[in-house]
């Protein structure tokens, strides 16, 4: 019932504002709208401790992916025909769940929505109403995403966050919006609608080969392409084509061109958003569909390409964070850094670098979140963002200097902070990976550490440090204020998160561990080729060669004639399901 | 005997915490008091800090006393028998390192067998560091109140700092917040030093780093100290990249960062880094030479496992240079020395404090405590950066025309000679120097500090002169420091240890000795003993060129001179306890009590000579060949340093040659030197640049490579969609259309059958009958 209202309570506030209040003064949509972000906020909170007071869920069998709570219903079931002409039911589900990687993620996604709603306090002056109902809008479809356990329901609460991030953009964003706005929908778009291919086909195959009668529950699926995995080139092929939208969304050099440009066109809020939850929407696909249901694509051609994006994106992005003159668009490139780590940790495919990558995506939420929001407070002082106009502003703004400082040493990983469990956790599990260039591509990625102190530390000595320099500004003659109560109650929490969970991680990692274990369970059952190979080969020469090719002897290329050969699992009777009266 | 022995690990570790953490109070205490109780005039913050760091260093003393001294060779022989006594609060000792204290405070995370933890691990080198640290911290502290007193004030003018106008800026005072910083650097040094694993030496030698940053960079206002400060933290960053390099290979490989064996409640042993490195002393290797065994402890009814756990060499290798790394970058070994220097931008009791006292010793402290780790092969790197680093450092300091910055680039040279020792087997040696140089080296910052604070902040060398008249204290002071540093002396031929001589003096002896002992087991490496002697030399003839440059002769500036006047108290009884130290701390050479504390703790497999043969054969010399170069090692760098200062004495103190004549004798090597061997230079050149130039090339391909790409994509379709369009409007529409209009000429032609004539209706309609009635029949089957 938590999870109903922390998804919807957003867009029922949205709908009430847009339908009945569309008028509202700026000051009555805001205050509308923090009332009902803080509302999710403590709701998520509730979704949260009930969480936690589930019993341990240690050592029960489980499915590679398994919400520890769920709600679901059905929705419509169809009908299929299958190789003998048999009719089946096949049903789509309402399925909504949480399991510890969700949970921490639902959090994070309330949370950075009410600073958003904060920071956009005075900044949003014009049409306040929409803005604030679209804001609410995107959080519906942000928590929708990480609460679907069902395939079609997922896709769709993925597409929909595009819809309102479109609109905030383009009509509340900088000179360039509409350019940035269209060219980040249409392009994430078409990467997404090769995943809809990939992961329309991937239901098809799962289908054929396993007869399962609810191939979009994502637990159900997992758990059938456990016992019963696709042959590895259809895998391959599957990744790629699931991975595109994922690698665009995250985003993957070369595919990253749209963020920066949308960061620095968005308003502050949609910048926090974006930052903080959106770009996880990426990885955390390539971890709630293409790890369980695809291990051996994963080690494939995940290990190679996904790895070398990442290595690539790290030390690609800090250099481009480098030579920026815009504060915003060095944030917005340490972005592609950071996820760069993240995904990094993820495709060491371990424990060890599994959390890492999760524990980044919290850090980097929070982190970046918090450096967006005060760059949006420095830009409403200043008008500009431009380093070069800026200097030793330590001196005017002692307050956001500090909050400044402490965000940077986050983000470059001070001990003590959130940003170094996380980074050394991905790096250490990228050393230890097993494949051949783990520690190639961890020795690569460990440059970041050194690229990161670099641009944001010449970034706090221009801006912040040094002789004062302000912009000339004459349209507000007042002087520049420091950070007010507002603002400080912004900041305040992801600071104290920053803190918090750089110095106690064990509890975030003790919430995300059994998922993490399961996922790892899957994927070291079909380890890295090479040893697959061997493997193989043991097998084939054993006395059972039949059962070994039954599983893996099917080429990619007769696809079609898997519609014919693969009857519907006789190693997994269906069970029977009580919930359908016949 | 355990129960006793249990007991003094408890006080032992519940002392040295408390030290430790007392500071961190006292930062906590002192940024909350930013906000809410102190005013800028308020002394409470700094008091609050001296009383912290003094309250740290009298628990540290405690725990000295408490330490089981005793029982580090009842432990030793314990470990004979492997099994050492082991109580249920995870506490044991590896039998490579005796008399260690060792457990966790709490798991910062876990991951099956593999955690990453907070704990502790001491031993003597733990105790000595936290005495010297909260011996020199409390004296810096005590120092600052008087150093920084101007900056209790709303408006503080600093000259060095200007606004857009030229004026200097003003500010309000930053009194308790330099306090705070310091604060938070003594809890992040004695987090390093208690630190029980590898990866927490390395998050508070991050801190450390963060602290400095700070700290340098204190003068906020001064972009050549925010410059400073940055570049101390990202030279730091490249050393920090290697040492998590080592790091992941130890923790991949070996599968612990653990320094000390830990037995848990449940009486499961868990092997440490050390145990499984060094088992019983010596690297075991594999039959080929190619690995190292790794040695886990076995429980009593275990066989042992046909195939042990290994490593291989070359890994070995990398991780031991990976540690390295971190410690040159810590330590401004060549080739990251050049940090150091424009640290100097902080103020002047951090300059004695953290850069060169304390967190720039971290370095060598992270080879003393990693010694187990480290192959032959990387120890002699160490000894090569070490002599390269002491030359480098040394001779810059010949020409360096500022107070602070001969002592730093002295700072940099000591620390070489501290590597130097490490890397041919001087552990003792390595470690003594260290502590003696914590002493003398912030002796002698301090008593610079308390010249440029009588001088009105003038460090120019070329502008002070004769200032013994005016600071005789100061002069004293710093007289001491430089004869320690320097290692001049009355040698006693028959007892050396006894000698009327200073720290420096016994502390450098045992580093040539070291040297001369390793050279003469491996002549190749001759170079490892000439270099520092020739060292010891330079250091003398610079350091009393300092001296007698700032406090003899005819002063330069008579503006200045005029104006000096000898500091307080609060300034001077600082000096004057350092200064005690300076003297006192190493009476006894080999027999004193810190070096005989200290060796407490060297690694077992140090003791005896060893030969090893990985890769290439390398000897390093036990405690007897050390001991049997001692005297003659001792006596030549005396005469060396003698030499030196007798050259220095002639050249600055008679003067006879004029500042010019000695500017024109070698000018270009001096210009070389005052270029700092043009490292700066070349690191902007080659890195600093190349990377710049690429990063904005990196833009560039996004703006020119990647987006036409994407622009072009996206035309493409704009132009398929427009294809499709005409395909739409010819074909489709066409079709359509067509079907339109011919649906209308049909019925523009029907319409003629509308006669109206009803005749002629009755005739369709019976001609329609007929043919239906025709096609009917035709149709029906059968």
């Amino acid at each position: 019932m938590l999870m109903l209202v922390t998804i919807f309570l957003p867009l029922v506030a949205a709908g009430l504002m847009l339908f009945l209040d569309i008028r509202a003064t700026p000051t009555r949509a805001r205050w509308t709208a923090l009332i009902a972000t803080l509302a999710t906020f403590f709701a998520s909170l509730g979704l949260a401790g009930e969480f936690l007071r589930l019993p341990s869920a240690e050592g029960v069998a489980r499915a590679p992916v398994q919400p520890r709570m769920e709600l679901r219903h059905d929705w419509l079931t169809l009908e299929r025909t299958d190789a003998e002409g048999n009719s089946q039911p096949m049903r789509l589900e309402f399925y909504l769940g949480v399991d510890g990687i969700s949970i921490t993620m639902i959090v994070l996604t309330t949370l950075l929505c009410v600073c958003g709603v904060l920071v956009s306090w005075t900044s949003i002056t014009e049409r306040a109403a929409e803005f604030f109902a679209i804001l609410m809008v995107l959080e519906t479809g942000l928590i929708g995403v990480f609460c679907a356990f069902d395939l079609v329901l997922f896709y769709v609460f993925f597409e929909f966050t595009l819809i309102p991030l479109f609109f905030l953009v383009g009509i509340w964003g900088g000179p360039l919006r509409r350019y940035a706005a269209g060219k980040f929908f249409v392009y994430t778009l078409a990467g997404s609608l090769i995943t809809l291919l990939g992961l329309v086909s991937l239901v098809w195959q799962a289908t054929l080969q396993t007869g399962l009668e609810t191939p979009f529950s994502l637990p159900a699926l997992s758990e059938a392409l456990r016992s019963n995995p696709l042959p590895d080139s259809v895998q391959t092929a599957l990744f790629l084509a699931i991975a595109a939208g994922f690698m665009v969304k995250v985003p993957l050099v070369p595919f990253h061109t749209w963020l920066p440009l949308a960061h620095v066109e968005a308003p502050t809020a949609g910048s926090v958003l974006l930052a903080g939850v959106l770009l996880k929407l990426g990885s955390y696909g390539f971890l709630r569909l293409l790890m369980p249901m695809l291990p051996s694509g994963c080690w494939d051609v995940g290990v190679p390409l996904i790895a070398v994006m990442s290595v690539v994106g790290i030390i690609y992005g800090s250099l481009c964070a480098l030579a920026q003159d815009d504060i915003k668009k060095l944030v917005a490139y340490s972005s592609v850094a950071h996820l760069g780590f993240c995904m990094l940790g993820l495709f060491a495919l371990n424990v060890e670098g599994i959390s890492g990558g999760v524990l980044q995506m919290i850090n980097h939420g929070l982190s970046t979140g918090a450096l967006f929001c005060l760059v949006g407070m420095f830009y409403e002082r200043y008008h500009t963002r431009s380093l070069s106009q800026l200097g030793g502003l330590a001196t005017r703004l002692p307050r956001l200097a500090t909050a400044m400082v402490l965000i940077t040493f986050a983000s470059i990983g001070l001990p003590g902070l959130n940003g170094f469990v996380g980074e050394i956790l991905a790096l250490m599990g990228m050393f230890d990976a097993q494949h051949e260039f783990g520690r190639v591509y961890a020795a690569l990625g460990a440059t970041g550490v050194v690229l990161g102190a670099w641009y944001m530390l010449a970034m706090l000595q221009t801006a912040f440090f040094g002789e004062l320099k302000e912009p000339h500004h004459d349209d507000h003659a007042e002087p520049v204020q420091d950070l007010g109560f507002r603002e400080i109650v912004t900041l305040a929490p992801l600071a104290t998160l920053c803190v918090v969970i750089g110095l106690f991680p064990q509890p975030l990692l003790d919430i995300i561990n059994p998922d993490v274990k399961a996922l790892v369970t899957v994927l070291n059952n079909v380890s890295h080729p090479s040893t697959r190979a061997t493997q193989a080969a043991a097998e084939d020469q054993s006395q059972f060669p039949a059962t070994s090719s039954a599983s893996f002897g099917i080429p990619a290329d007769e696809s079609v004639a898997v519609l014919h050969l693969v009857n519907p699992s006789p190693a997994q009777p269906r069970p029977a399901n009580p919930g359908i009266g016949e | 005997m355990p129960e006793t022995a249990e007991t003094s690990h408890l006080i032992v570790r519940n002392l040295l915490t408390a030290a430790w953490l007392l500071p961190l109070a006292a930062f906590i205490a002192q940024v909350y008091a930013v906000e809410c109780w102190s005013n800028r005039l308020s002394r409470a913050s700094g008091l609050l800090g001296c009383a912290a760091i003094g309250g740290s260093l009298v628990l540290s003393l405690l725990a000295v006393a408490f330490f089981p001294s005793g029982s580090g060779s009842a432990h030793t022989a314990d470990d004979g028998s492997n099994h050492a006594a082991v109580d249920a609060e995870h506490e044991a000792h590896p039998s490579a390192t005796p008399a260690a204290l060792a457990g966790r405070y709490y798991t910062l995370a876990r991951f099956g067998d593999s955690r990453l933890e907070l704990g502790w691990y001491v031993d003597s080198l733990t105790l000595v560091l936290f005495v010297v640290i909260g011996l020199i911290a409390s004296c810096v502290h005590v120092f600052s109140l008087g150093y920084l007193d101007d900056e209790r004030t709303e408006d503080y003018r600093d000259e060095h700092a200007h606004a857009g106008d030229e004026q200097p800026v003003s500010r309000a005072g930053r009194f308790h917040l330099f306090f705070a910083y310091l604060s938070l650097f003594c809890f992040s040094m004695f987090g390093l030093v208690l630190a029980g694993n590898l990866l927490q030496v390395f998050a508070f030698w991050e801190l450390v780093g963060f602290c400095s940053y700070l700290l340098i960079g204190f003068y906020r206002e001064r972009p050549s100290a925010v410059r400073a400060a940055n570049k101390a933290i990202l030279v730091n960053r490249v050393g920090d990249f290697g040492f998590l390099i080592g790091l992941a290979v130890l923790w991949t490989s070996v599968g612990t960062l653990q320094f000390a064996t830990e037995v848990d409640s449940k009486g499961v042993t868990a092997s440490g880094l050390f145990e499984q490195v060094r088992g019983d002393g010596q690297l075991e290797l594999s039959d080929d030479s190619k690995s190292v065994v790794l040695q886990r402890h076995l429980e009593a009814g275990d066989e042992p496992a046909p195939t042990r756990p290994t490593i291989a060499y070359t890994l070995f290798v990398l991780a031991g240079l990976g540690i390295v790394a971190g410690s040159i970058g810590k330590s401004a070994q060549f080739p990251l020395q050049t940090w150091l220097p424009d640290a100097m931008e902080g103020p002047t009791p951090v300059s004695a404090l953290v850069h060169s006292a304390t967190m720039v010793a971290a370095g060598v402290y992270l080879v003393a405590r990693c010694y187990p780790l480290l192959a032959p092969e990387v120890l002699l790197v160490v000894a090569y950066v070490g002599a390269a680093t002491l030359f480098i450092g040394a001779t810059i300091a010949l020409t360096a025309t500022e107070l602070k910055q001969v002592l730093a680039f002295s700072t940099i040279s000591q620390l070489g000679y501290m590597m130097l020792a490490l890397g041919v087997g001087g552990w003792g040696a390595g470690v003594f120097h260290l502590s003696t140089h914590a002493f003398f080296k912030s002796l002698l910052f301090l008593s610079a500090g308390s010249v440029i604070l009588a001088c009105h902040h003038e460090q120019r060398l070329d502008r002070l002169g004769g200032l013994r008249h005016r600071l005789p204290w100061t002069a004293a002071a710093m007289l001491i420091g430089t004869l320690a540093v320097t290692g001049v002396g009355i040698p006693n031929p028959w007892a050396p240890g006894y000698s009327l001589a200073l720290s420096g003096f016994h502390s450098k002896d045992m580093v040539l000795a070291s040297a001369l002992a390793f050279v003469r087991l491996n002549p190749l490496h001759s170079l490892l003993y000439l270099v520092p002697l020739a060292g010891a030399g330079i250091t003398a003839v610079y350091m009393f060129r300092l001296w007698l440059k700032v406090f003899v002769g005819r002063p330069a500036d008579q503006h200045v001179f005029e104006h000096a006047k000898e500091s307080p108290p609060v300034v001077l009884i600082p000096l004057a306890v350092l200064a005690f130290f300076s003297v006192f701390s190493a009476v006894g050479g080999e027999s004193s009590w810190l070096y005989r504390g200290l060796v407490t703790s060297e690694p077992a497999f140090v003791a005896a000579s060893s030969t090893s043969s990985a890769i290439w054969p390398i000897t390093h010399p036990g405690h007897e060949e050390i001991h049997a170069a001692h005297g003659a090692a001792g006596l030549m760098v005396w005469l060396v340093a003698m030499a030196g200062a007798g050259i220095a004495i002639w050249i600055f103190g008679y003067q006879p040659f004029s500042a010019d004549e000695l500017r024109a004798t070698f000018p270009r090597l001096r210009q070389f030197l005052l270029d700092r061997w043009r490292f700066d230079a070349l690191y902007d050149l080659a890195v600093v640049q190349p990377v710049l130039r690429i990063s904005r090339q990196a833009i560039a391909i996004d703006r020119t490579v990647i987006d036409p790409l994407l622009h072009g994509a996206s035309r493409l379709l704009v132009q398929l969609a427009g294809w499709g369009r005409r395909i739409d409007e010819l074909l489709v529409d066409g079709a359509v259309v067509g079907i339109g209009a011919w649906t209308w000429r049909s019925g523009e032609r029907l319409r003629r059958l509308q006669s109206g004539q009803l005749r002629q209706y009755v005739l369709w309609l019976g001609l329609s009958v007929v043919v239906l009635f025709g096609v009917v029949t035709w149709m029906r089957p059968g």
